[in-house]
């Protein structure tokens, strides 16, 4: 499993925010040019509203982070569904680009195609919800995250019953308001906090870095010292100068350690002269030392066939 | 099973598709998230996909294969014919074995069924009548020939073809259908016919439970042979990749020993033996997704291969050690069978197909083992 990683949460407006902050009580941390807020791994980023907004500032949250994270915008969008109901875009496309991001869970939340437009569509075709910042956030969280960690949960505010415009083509402002859009984000935190678990959860499958061994890592320390240099102490009866280790031999070292770890092999505590001569050499050493190293498998244990066994017709 | 189903919208129409969406829904307690797309490959090809993530819960795209049905298969490729081809209805395998290339060629673990399973079919036929000779065709390549066939019926069609160029006189195809998998039904249900060979692929016990992952076990494999064996159908064993281990002699040793122990020996169509061995850059993705994997730690070189100008390399054991487990193996294996019947992947025969028979929309595979 890999260290705890990030939740970032991207939204387009501070009334779609508030009761993520509130929910996870996050708090404002200072920064230029976006709002963000955090605490610990759950963080939060308001981009304001389209696609240049989006993509800057989920790039500008990504780059802070040095570690594996996961995206989820959330946000309103139009839609010939329910308002109020919220929806998991299992496709998200701007113009002719289409992105799938990848489901490798049981999903609860309904899917829908979100199309990501650059003006505020009543378009209100069937099954497509329309938004104005999707495409530029996932777009550009996987170029920082895998697709299975870049998702968009989208809350339904408008449908043709509930027109984004009035009749004289002004924003419905009773229906779009601070109030009633931070009101139906607050209705779906259970759905949100449920499927961001799922998503983490499937962290707990990544691989964790190999960790050396103490006993690994100490000789590895014992070797080089902070400067990159075989230290001379661990080159006993030698008068010889230190010598230089390149930033490839140093990747070959610690990757020679990661196989020693893997494959359960102790390094020797006292290493031959020989193997100490030079970088070259110790390099030689530690890939012999691995040599023979192949894992034994377990003999034969009890598998046999007993007479009521099914016929081989079924294993899927 | 399968949650989430992509459809290529030219694919939607198709019987096969209607057919395996039922299969699915029969199965699922919940509702089936049907997504429509424009090429399987929007959802399949794109980088950033994480294939051990994708592994917990694979999703099927359903699309159509336009070209290259049918592939010529390497030069090291073969169980004693002359013409040798491969074809896969399939992408990606519901098993999960460490070895496999497919986690190395793949961004995506996701499965692909091409449901123009005719075109497939006219193909074979059409390749076949080239040849006065017979002229393998290899399922199983990229996928397991017969694991998800409950879903796709793909290989019921399949034999139903393979009956009819039989018994056509001047017929030359022969079929090769390489699996792990213990869906058999469709082979019993039906006579044996004698243009196909049932080859399995086959372990020790012990490797099968570290890294066969979800696939049937050694015993089970073993009775579904002896099964075929029984019904009249011809069968292969497939040894490949032989797993280079502190005790593999005593392993391959008592393997051998109680798969040839169980089977009538002189009516075994084929063996063949290759060891484990892998594209560098397959390899290279492989060690990403599983550092913690011995199998990608213990001692491997490279080997660099020149076909057409064209130089590859791949990553295997060391020769001595490959020599060795394929000596060993060889001698232990003809204690059984005649030396005619034994097939050896060795790397001096090992030469990939052509980049320039390859320009479809998929990689092609460059290590010696079918994927089944
Ligand atoms: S090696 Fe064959 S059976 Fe195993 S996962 Fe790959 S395709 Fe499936």
């Amino acid at each position: 499993m890999q260290d705890a990683t990030t939740l970032l949460f991207v939204t387009a407006l501070q009334a779609e925010a508030q009761p993520l902050i509130q929910h996870y009580s996050l708090k404002h941390t200072s920064g230029r040019g976006f709002r963000l807020y955090g605490d610990g791994t759950i963080q939060l980023i308001i981009t304001g509203i389209g696609k240049l907004n989006a993509a800057a500032a989920t790039a500008h949250a990504l780059s802070r982070l040095n570690k594996e994270a996961i995206v989820m915008n959330v946000g309103i969008a139009g839609s010939d569904q329910p308002t109020g109901s919220m929806f998991h875009a299992h496709s998200i496309s701007d113009g002719n680009k289409v992105i799938y991001p990848s489901l490798p869970f049981v999903r609860k939340i309904p899917g829908i195609r979100v199309e990501t437009v650059d003006q505020p569509s009543t378009a209100y075709q069937r099954n497509i919800a329309y938004d104005m910042e999707a495409a530029a956030v996932v777009a550009t969280a996987r170029r920082y995250v895998s697709a299975e960690f870049a998702h968009c949960l989208k809350i339904i505010s408008d449908n043709p019953d509930n027109c984004l415009y009035d009749r004289d083509g002004s924003l419905n402002r009773s229906l779009i308001n601070p109030n009633s859009i931070n009101d139906l984000v607050e209705r779906n935190i259970p759905g949100i906090t449920e499927f961001s678990n799922t998503v983490q959860h499937l962290t707990t499958k990544l691989p964790s870095t190999i960790s050396l061994n103490d006993d690994h890592e100490d000789l590895l320390n014992t070797l080089l010292d902070n400067t990159n240099t075989l230290r001379m102490e661990s080159r006993p009866g030698t008068d010889r100068k230190p010598l230089h280790v390149t930033a490839s031999q140093t990747q070959q070292l610690t990757a020679l350690c990661a196989r020693h770890s893997v494959l359960n092999r102790e390094i020797p505590s006292k290493l031959p002269d020989e193997a100490l001569a030079n970088t070259r050499s110790l390099i030689v050493f530690l890939e012999n030392h691995l040599s023979d190293a192949y894992p034994e498998y377990p003999q034969h244990t009890d598998d046999k066939i007993t007479s009521k066994d099914a016929p081989p017709t079924s294993d899927v | 099973m399968i949650d989430t189903v992509y459809i290529e919208r030219d694919a939607i129409d198709d019987p096969v598709t209607r057919s395996i969406l039922a299969s699915i829904e029969r199965t699922n307690s919940t509702p089936t998230n049907v997504i429509e797309i424009d090429r399987y490959s929007e959802v399949f090809n794109p980088r950033s996909q994480n294939f051990r993530l994708q592994k917990q819960k694979p999703s099927l795209i359903l699309a159509r294969k336009h070209q290259q049905h049918v592939l010529p298969t390497p030069p090291a490729y073969h169980i004693g014919g002359d013409f040798n081809y491969y074809f896969s209805h399939m992408l990606n395998c519901i098993y999960d074995c460490r070895y496999c290339f497919l986690q190395g060629m793949y961004q995506s673990a996701n499965y692909v069924v091409f449901t123009n399973y005719s075109d497939f079919f006219d193909q074979i036929a059409s390749t076949a009548r080239q040849f006065d000779k017979p002229c393998w065709f290899f399922s199983g390549y990229d996928c397991d020939s017969l694991a998800l066939e409950p879903i796709t019926g793909f290989m019921q069609q399949c034999l139903d073809h393979f009956e009819i160029l039989n018994a056509q006189n001047d017929n030359k195809a022969r079929l090769e259908i390489r699996t792990k998998s213990t869906q058999i039904r469709s082979l019993l249900n039906r006579n044996p016919l004698d243009n196909v060979v049932v080859a399995y692929s086959l372990s020790p016990h012990s490797i099968v439970n570290k890294l066969e992952h979800k696939t049937p076990s050694l015993e089970k494999r073993i009775r579904a042979l002896a099964s075929l064996q029984e019904a009249g159908w011809s069968v292969g064993l497939r040894f490949d990749p032989v797993i280079a281990a502190g005790n593999d002699e005593s392993l391959y040793r008592e393997l051998f020993e109680s798969v040839f122990s169980r089977l009538d020996c002189e009516k075994i169509h084929s063996v063949s033996l290759g060891t484990f061995r892998l594209p560098k850059s397959f390899h290279k993705a492989v060690k990403q997704l599983y550092p913690e994997e011995p199998l990608f730690s213990v001692p491997l070189e490279q080997f660099k291969f020149t076909d057409n100008g064209n130089s590859s390399t791949m990553v295997g054991y060391p020769r001595q050690v490959e020599t060795r487990l394929m000596d060993f193996c060889s001698q232990e294996i003809k204690k059984y069978v005649d030396a005619k019947q034994l097939f050896v992947c060795s790397d001096d025969s090992l030469i990939p197909p052509s980049p320039n028979k390859n320009t479809s929309d998929q990689p092609i595979n460059h290590s010696n083992h079918h994927a089944g």
